[in-house]
């Protein structure tokens, strides 16, 4: 048999459908499993637009098979006293529908148990999943939710239909005020319907005929070829970012592409101001003339409406946004970029904090000293130089109108001034990544610039006392950390506490001695970052604090460790060393190790070892050769403690042998704390 | 259209679907959601339809009647639709159709926009409704009005008249829109726009803005002891536009910024509060009373 259910909204936020298409249908295929309603391979075809999300499941059987379940009970020493049953051994028997003298001894892990067994009798897969399919739309996950109807799951937007058919027969289940039916709808304004469907392979057929396209790959495919097909009729190319493209897919049903135009009196503007206000602001695909310039023109894709009046419609929009940002930017060339730096003293950073004059001496420096610490102290002048430019585009009118083009109009109107190349770059580059996806930094000045940029602010900010606390986080500083954290990786040679160290140093005219409190609470806040972002990558939390017991003296060492220790640890003899290594701290005690014999000096000798190559291997970043050397450890360990008694009465003996076992958890901690990783 | 036949039209088109058509509320106010007539009457299972036009006075958008698009006083056409109809989206449309805006002529997109007023303790979920590229309309389920959660699915929508209008009347600039045939909305609105713009950006004296803030924190706290929540609602106004002009001004850090919403949402909660309880005292009076919204 064929299933087909579909869930109709009033349009979903773009940014949603891809992903719930996909949950539905897992979460559907799965529950039809778990029903007992598949015999096997199970083909699951997914559809979706912004007002609706569909799957297609077949084969499915016509009813569950009959089955036997089986049913643990209570324990024999509770259920039988003397022989003879108890209450709780009749109200078992009673709740799974069999006789006393039915039910069955059986030893388990947990000590002997009764238990029942029945034949239960498949239902009819119709019956089956009238009450599967409403629990499926109850264990979908989405980012924002509301209340819509009493009694209903909660939702991005108000179920408005629902539709259940299989083969031919429509399935009437209910999800709150919703009846499902045999009926969809078209598109809205086009072919509303509503639509029968007749029979669930019809599906897609009615819904094209109704001016929906229900594929979203086909649909997404509509929108590329589309605006590409239009901008090429004008012998042009349309630039189609993948983001873009997905959300316009996720916007319409029923894609048309056309090309509109612009004045070319408005390419003028840095080709950035262009592509940002055609792409965040009105969802167009930039076009592009052979030389590779922008041409005046913009790629888009209408829902609904006629062409000529949506064009018009959408060109006047794309004017006004144009010319407001041409004004602005006429403006702006009325002087160089550096002479508005003056005018960033009268911007407050943040209140306590100074003023943004004040900070881009501040960048200035500290993305020097870091430069310095990582060895590459020969950018300090540039990264002087750059710091003083940074900001300067806070004071300018576009970027007042358009936040979003922070740093690329730094970069743009520096070029523009002359600037030195490294520097126009650098001043782009300062605020990236934009995500926690985003992109890098290309250059090393950019790269220290940025990093100085999320060290200033969280330094700043902390020890102004202003940490996040709970969900709340007004000044980003969680988005900063990760930002530094990820940069940090570029340079991983970079210490933590010269980095802290310069960052707080910038504070110190204005905090006094509040800055030094940012030197407590910086380590702890990155390493909180780090531990979260390892447990979002679906990563073992365990191993990240094993990692992150060792402390965290260069930041951006610490995925690399992490990744280090996931690989040695997936071998098998890894449990044993784990527990070896939690003995050997649980004893440790540092000490002389002086006049170690046998078992002990052979232990002695092998950290001796251990650690001189040890060392070098994690000069050389190494970690996985340093993990693996160390566990080199395990069968001087074991000998160790099967042979020698730690705790003897004689002093010096026990001194010598805790110092031994010191050392040996030291050598067990250089990339990770192993022993804390035992689970006892 | 002229924007008065456009306001016209709207009325005419809301009256028939059921709806008050009310009147502004004479406090200064960023929203037509604070108008009491929409801020107190989504609180609680009474049924309401309301429509009406609300000038909103944005300090921080004022541009000196100098910017095509941005204004310190924009208007708004706000609907409330309480409880929701399953079919709002299509009642809409053909409101859209009623100031010759044709969804058969026209790309309209609903594109997600979330709303949220910490200020008053209110969010919702919605869209921004685009005619052709351009946001004409903002449309909300709310979910929460002054901090308390809202039971009846209830829908918000508001209408930027000035945008529509320029858009139906071909119009780059707003202050070149035909009011009445002959009357532009540069006639009327240009030097005002000139004067709040200086007075909110360099004029405006901060003393008397903190002064003022206060002073109606505390009037509201008092009248809100007496039981007087209409009466408390009008001094959170007045805090809520201290507050929007003393930021405007940059008399406001920050750091300080929460605290002072956090103040606004407190007062504006305790009022909401005090609303539910009397409706409630009084047997919720507009259940079942009008034919239109049941």
């Amino acid at each position: 048999m064929e299933l087909i259910v579909e869930f109709g909204f009033p349009e979903l936020p773009a940014s949603v459908v891809a992903q719930a298409e996909q949950e539905v249908a897992d979460l559907l295929a799965a529950a039809v499993r778990d029903a007992f309603l598949t015999d096997g391979d199970l083909e699951v075809e997914r559809f979706s637009t912004p007002r609706r999300l569909a799957v297609r499941l077949s084969p499915l059987r016509a009813a569950q098979p009959d089955r036997e379940v089986e049913a643990r009970g209570p324990s024999v020493a509770a259920a039988l006293r003397d022989g003879a049953p108890t209450k709780a051994a009749e109200g078992f028997a009673r709740s799974q529908g069999v006789d006393v003298a039915q039910l069955e001894r059986r030893e388990t892990p947990q000590g002997e148990y009764l238990f029942a067994r029945r034949r239960v009798m498949g239902q009819a897969a119709d019956e089956v999943l009238r009450s599967l399919i409403p629990q499926v739309l109850s264990q979908m996950h989405f980012p924002r939710t509301m209340r819509w109807a009493d009694g209903a799951p909660r939702l991005p937007r108000p179920l408005a239909w629902a539709l259940g058919i299989l083969d031919k027969e429509a399935l009437g289940f209910s999800i709150g005020p919703v009846r499902a039916g045999a009926e969809t709808f078209g598109h809205r304004v086009f072919s509303p319907g509503p639509h029968a469907i007749d029979g669930a392979k019809a599906y897609e057929a009615v819904l094209r005929s109704a001016e929906v396209e229900p594929v979203r790959a086909a649909r997404r495919r509509l929108v590329e070829e589309g605006a590409l097909a239009a901008a090429q009729a004008e012998g042009l190319a349309a630039e189609i970012p993948e983001g873009l493209l997905d959300e316009v897919t996720d916007l319409c049903e029923w894609p048309r592409a056309f090309l509109g135009r612009f004045d070319e009196a408005y390419l003028e503007l840095p080709q950035e101001v262009l592509t940002a206000t055609m792409i965040h602001h009105q969802r167009f695909f930039p076009v592009r003339r052979p030389d590779g310039a922008l041409a005046a023109r913009f790629a888009a894709v209408r829902n609904g409406g006629r062409e000529d009046v949506v064009r018009r419609g959408n060109e006047t929009v794309l004017a006004a946004r144009l010319a407001d940002a041409l004004f602005f930017y006429r403006e702006d060339r009325g002087s160089s970029l550096r002479s508005r730096r003056e005018a960033l003293g009268g911007i407050a950073y943040a209140p306590g904090l100074g003023t943004l004059y004040e900070r881009s001496t501040r960048l200035g420096r500290l993305a020097g000293e870091l430069a310095e610490l990582a060895g590459r102290g020969e950018l300090r002048a540039t990264l002087e130089e750059a710091g003083a430019l940074a900001l300067c585009d806070r004071a300018t009118a576009l970027v007042r109108e358009l936040p979003e083009l922070e740093g690329t109009m730094a970069e743009a109107y520096a070029r523009l001034d002359g600037e030195q190349e490294e520097i126009c770059r650098a001043v782009g580059e300062r605020v990236l990544p934009r995500g926690p996806e985003g992109e890098l930094p290309k250059t090393w000045a950019g790269l220290f610039l940025a990093l100085a940029d999320r060290l200033d602010l969280l330094a700043g900010f902390l020890a102004s006392g202003r940490a996040p606390t709970g969900s709340q986080d007004p000044f980003g500083l969680r988005r900063a950390a990760i930002a530094a954290l990820r940069l940090w990786e570029r340079v991983p040679e970079l210490p933590l506490e010269g980095a802290t160290g310069a960052a707080i140093a910038g504070y110190e005219d204005l905090l006094g001695e509040d800055a030094e409190r940012a030197r407590a609470l910086l380590p702890d806040f990155l390493a909180a970052r780090l531990q979260a972002r390892a447990e979002d990558e679906g990563r073992d939390p365990r191993q990240m604090q094993a990692v992150l017991a060792v402390g965290v003296a260069r930041p951006g060492e610490v995925f690399a460790r992490l990744r280090a220790l996931e690989e040695v640890a997936a071998a098998e003899e890894f449990t044993r060393l784990v527990h070896a290594a939690r003995r050997a701290k649980n004893l440790a005690q540092a000490g002389d190790a002086a006049g170690a014999v046998g078992a002990e000096a052979e232990l002695l000798q092998a950290v001796e070892a251990a650690e001189a190559e040890g060392d070098r291997m994690l000069a050389s970043g190494d970690y996985a050769g340093q993990l693996r050397r160390a566990g080199a450890l395990y069968a001087p360990l074991d000998r160790f403690f099967t042979e020698v008694m730690v705790m003897s009465e004689d002093h010096a003996e026990r001194a010598r042998r805790q110092a031994i076992l010191h050392r040996a958890h030291l050598v067990l901690s250089r990339v990770a704390e192993i022993a804390a990783l035992s689970a006892e | 259209m002229t924007l008065q036949d456009l306001i016209l039209a709207l009325h005419r088109f809301w009256a028939d679907e059921g709806c008050y058509i009310g009147q502004p509320y004479d406090i200064e106010k960023g929203a037509g959601t604070m108008n009491p007539l929409t801020f107190f009457r989504a609180l609680g299972p009474e049924p309401w339809r309301v429509g009406y036009v609300e000038p909103s006075r944005r300090p921080a958008d004022a541009r000196y009647g100098e910017n095509p698009n941005r204004l310190y006083q924009h208007h708004q056409y706000q609907v409330i639709l309480k409880p929701c109809p399953a079919d709002v989206q299509d009642v809409y449309l053909r409101s859209l159709t009623a100031i010759g805006l044709d969804a058969k002529e026209h790309d309209v997109r609903f594109v997600e926009d979330n709303w949220e007023n910490p200020s008053t303790g209110s969010w919702g979920l919605g869209w921004e409704v685009w005619i052709d590229g351009m946001e004409v309309t903002q449309f909300t389920y709310f979910q929460q009005m002054g901090g308390i959660e809202l039971t009846v699915l209830t829908a918000e929508i508001t209408y930027g008249l000035e945008r529509i209008a320029a858009y139906v009347q071909g119009a780059s600039n707003v202050f070149d829109v035909e009011v009445m045939p002959g009357l532009h909305y540069g006639d009327l609105f240009r030097r005002q726009e000139y004067e709040h713009s200086a007075y909110s950006f360099q004029h405006a004296s901060i003393d008397y803005l903190r002064a003022t803030f206060e002073g109606a924190e505390r009037e509201a706290e008092r009248s809100a002891g007496e039981g007087l929540y209409f009466a408390a609602y009008d001094s959170v106004l007045r805090m809520s536009h201290a507050f929007n002009v003393l930021e405007a001004r940059g008399a406001i850090a920050p750091a300080q910024r929460t605290a002072y919403i956090g103040r606004i949402r407190e007062r504006a909660r305790a009022v909401a509060e005090l609303y539910v309880a009397d409706r409630e005292r009084q047997g919720f009076p507009l259940e079942g009373k009008v034919r239109a919204w049941s």
